[in-house]
């Protein structure tokens, strides 16, 4: 019998791991996808060997590359950009690290109070969630991030629009600012060189500005896992709570077990009492008690796994309010080299409170055409789907496509882009959901519709 | 109102025919063409062995189609749709063939799903008249016949296939000359703007097509397909262009690392393989901190 199951090793589960066997409990951190113990043999900077959707080392899959990813139903057009393995979605995610708005939180009476989701408010004030960030902010470490070309070209934006700076960690009104981040800083020769022979740690410590944050973090090389410098999960909080014998008196090391999927939570009387979980390298089932369950399997997984167990849902909200960023960009042209593939992912950011978000953000050329070739609106030039917005834009929404890709991206063209990532609408609509597909089951039961 | 073709949609007289032409030996082997139709027909998974590797050409040839569209270069088929470059494209980086290999191995596309979509396809591919190469025999040279052929084998009906006739189908629905001509999928054979045609068709999901494909799905899944498609021209469109800009053709597994420059870094310039850059310039005013509200 364990103090506590963690399901699922990405972005919240091996916090939870981390806090509890740093106190010494008996934790086991149950993850469905791959350990990348070894980045160096496991991992390249190549976009389709590391981001191909289906068959990169980052995808939602089994740790075995040779087998299908996992199916999920999203009878739309959109793409779920989940992971599995150690470190889940933080693998590939960017360590912006910003606060939520105070206007998000129960209790807010700022003037702006009305511009917010009022209907779903979180269910406690703001001031009693900032210890939990100050300490998840020093133990990360989150950090004001430095600047490239792209982030000065950016700030010269903001400050041609007269914008607010941000010199706060509280978002309270408009305002432009560089992100704070979940990044060890440039040390050392880092981001000051290409020269491999000091790019290496310690002579270069943190961000070497190489410009992979979404292929995983491994820099700098040499460097030990603890002291990569992005801060996904695996590494930072997982080799925390496996380590946690080590460093906390009293701690114990949490038990991480991977391509462990979970398929059911056992209950008795109400409460959790234990999983069960599948190999996926053997097809074999085990079964584990705990005192406690905490389910981290992300928005996509969880519902489904509560589902899949037949727990209650007393009033119908289990999987709706499913609240992503369903995103746009909009891409600037430039004449120059503005450093798009440089650096990290994203190192500036405005914030329009109760509105949303414009995120610079850095791209290598592969996932720049992708991001170029997504939209709801068509394609450029031939058809726009009832769409094809106009604005203080050229042209209409829509793919960039053909020729004009092509004559976009040659010639160093990718690195003449500015992308502005706009996160907006994020509020909660209960039709927002994830349920059970009609699409035939896997081996880990019915799959989720998104 | 074209009939919904029967579940098991018995061959074709002509075909059997065929296999006795084409197949000889192996018909006199197993006693000839007047077997009843209930059982096993001696002879079809021969047939079907014609049969499969063209329908695989087909799929490549429409994705090599579609690598054009996304990325024109100096090939064959950003000529024939208009718009040919004087530098390598989305078909010399093979992207088409990426976009295969992608929905063929590994995406986890239930069967259940992809056999009725494959019947639905017979029947748009036998109204668009889509024609097949001329080394197949002449009962096996339309598109729906060999679709039905492969029916009855009990393999695993790849995705690539299925997406390729759904191509081929609009294709001939914008231009009923595509049905036939150079290469070997009716897509490839489009204008550049045709192409665009059959994604808008695709995207725009309200059509005919979409009330056929959908009577032929199983319940519970009938109502799924328009969400399906949508989904599917929207995904074909992204990871084509992926492809076109990745390493995928130049990729030594064993090495984990490339055999040349891949023509998408040759296009662009980039070169992804550093560990670091001298891009830091310092930090915004000076500021290496947040402190405090606002
Ligand atoms: C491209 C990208 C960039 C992003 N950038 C940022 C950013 O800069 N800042 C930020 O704050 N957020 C960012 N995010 C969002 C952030 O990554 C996610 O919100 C976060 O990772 C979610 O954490 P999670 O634990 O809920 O889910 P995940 O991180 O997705 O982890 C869930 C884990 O559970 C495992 N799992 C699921 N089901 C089971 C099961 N049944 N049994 C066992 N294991 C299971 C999965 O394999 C996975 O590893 C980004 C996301 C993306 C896609």
């Amino acid at each position: 019998m364990r103090d506590v199951i963690v399901v699922g090793a990405g972005g919240g589960g091996p916090v939870a791991a981390k806090e509890l066997a740093e106190r010494g409990l008996d934790v086991l951190l149950l993850e469905a996808g791959p350990r990348h113990a070894r980045p160096r043999e496991e991992w390249t900077h190549y976009e389709n060997d590391a981001n191909h959707p289906l068959t990169g080392f980052f995808r939602f899959g089994p740790a075995d590359r040779a087998k299908s990813a996992w199916f999920r139903e999203t009878p739309q057009s959109s793409f779920v950009m989940q992971l599995s393995g150690v470190g889940g979605t933080t693998q590939h995610y960017y360590a912006n690290s910003p606060r939520a708005y105070p206007g998000v939180f129960s209790g807010y009476s700022g003037p702006d109070a009305g511009a917010y989701d009022t209907g779903h408010r979180f269910p406690f004030r703001y001031a009693e969630l900032v210890p939990y960030y100050e300490w998840v902010e020093a133990t990360l470490p989150v950090r004001t991030a430095a600047m490239g070309t792209k982030e000065e070209v950016y700030f010269q934006g903001c400050e041609t629009l007269g914008i607010p700076v941000q010199t706060a960690l509280t978002t309270t009104g408009d305002s432009y600012r560089p992100q704070q981040n979940a990044i060890l800083q440039p040390g050392g020769h880092a981001g000051r060189t290409a020269d491999p022979r000091l790019l290496v740690f310690p002579r270069s410590t943190g961000c070497t500005f190489c410009g992979h944050c979404a292929q995983g973090c491994m820099q700098p090389v040499r460097a030990p896992r603890n002291q990569f410098a992005k801060r996904s999960t695996d590494n930072s909080y997982v080799p925390m709570a496996l380590t946690a014998d080590a460093w906390s008196p009293g701690g114990r090391a949490a038990e991480l077990i991977t391509d462990a999927f979970v398929t059911r939570i056992h209950t008795e009387a109400g409460a959790a009492t234990g999983v069960t979980w599948r190999t996926g390298a053997t097809g074999e089932s085990h079964r584990e008690d705990a005192r406690v369950v905490v389910l981290s399997g992300g928005c996509t997984e969880s519902p489904r796994l509560w589902h899949n167990s037949g727990l209650p849902d007393p009033n119908g909200w289990v999987g709706r309010g499913l609240t992503d960023h369903h995103l746009d960009f909009v891409v600037g042209v430039f004449d120059r080299d503005v450093g798009n593939s440089r650096g990290a992912g994203s190192a500036a950011r405005c914030d329009f409170p109760g509105r949303g978000a414009l995120e610079q953000a850095g791209l290598p050329p592969a996932l720049q055409a992708l991001v170029l070739s997504t939209s709801d609106s068509g394609i450029r030039g031939a058809y726009a789907n009832g769409r094809g917005l106009q604005g203080p834009w050229d042209g209409p929404t829509g793919r960039v496509f053909g020729p004009e890709l092509a004559e976009l991206m040659q010639d160093g063209g990718h690195d003449r882009l500015l992308n502005v990532l706009v996160f907006t609408d994020d509020d909660v609509e209960p039709g927002n959901r994830i349920l059970p597909s009609a699409f035939p089951a896997d081996a880990h039961g019915p799959v989720p519709k998104v | 109102m074209t009939e919904p073709p029967p579940p098991f949609p018995p061959l074709p007289r002509r075909v059997f025919l065929a296999r006795t032409g084409v197949l000889g030996a192996a018909a006199g082997l197993t006693g000839g063409h007047g077997r009843a139709a209930a059982a096993p027909v001696p002879g079809v998974e021969e047939l079907i062995g014609l049969v499969r590797p063209v329908l695989a050409r087909l799929a490549l040839d429409t994705f090599r189609g579609l690598a054009a569209f996304a990325l024109p270069g100096d090939d064959a088929y950003s000529r024939a749709q208009g718009t040919p470059r004087g530098r390598a494209g989305g078909v010399a980086a093979e992207a088409g063939d990426l976009v295969v290999a992608s929905l063929d191995r590994l995406v986890p596309f239930p069967q259940e799903v992809a056999r009725p979509l494959t019947m639905a396809l017979v029947t748009a591919a036998a109204d668009a008249g889509i024609g097949l190469p001329r080394q197949l025999p002449p009962e096996l040279g339309r598109l729906d016949a060999a679709l039905r052929l492969l029916l009855r084998g009990d393999e695993k009906i790849p995705l690539s296939l299925v997406a390729a006739v759904l191509l081929g189908v609009l294709a001939a629905q914008v231009n009923p000359a595509a049905a036939n001509g150079l290469f070997l999928s009716p897509f490839s054979r489009l204008s550049y703007r045709d192409k665009a045609r059959v994604f808008e068709l695709l995207e725009h999901t309200d059509s005919d097509l979409v009330a056929l494909l959908d009577t032929h799905l199983p319940q519970p899944l009938r109502g799924s397909v328009s969400g399906l498609l949508k989904y599917l021209g929207s995904g074909l469109l992204s990871l084509v262009t992926f492809g076109c800009f990745t390493e995928h053709a130049v990729w030594d597994a064993g090495r984990r690392d490339i055999t040349a420059l891949p023509v998408g870094w040759r296009l662009t310039g980039y070169d992804g393989r550093t560990d670091g850059l001298d891009d830091f310039k310092g930090y915004y005013q000076g500021r290496k901190e947040a402190v405090g509200r606002a």
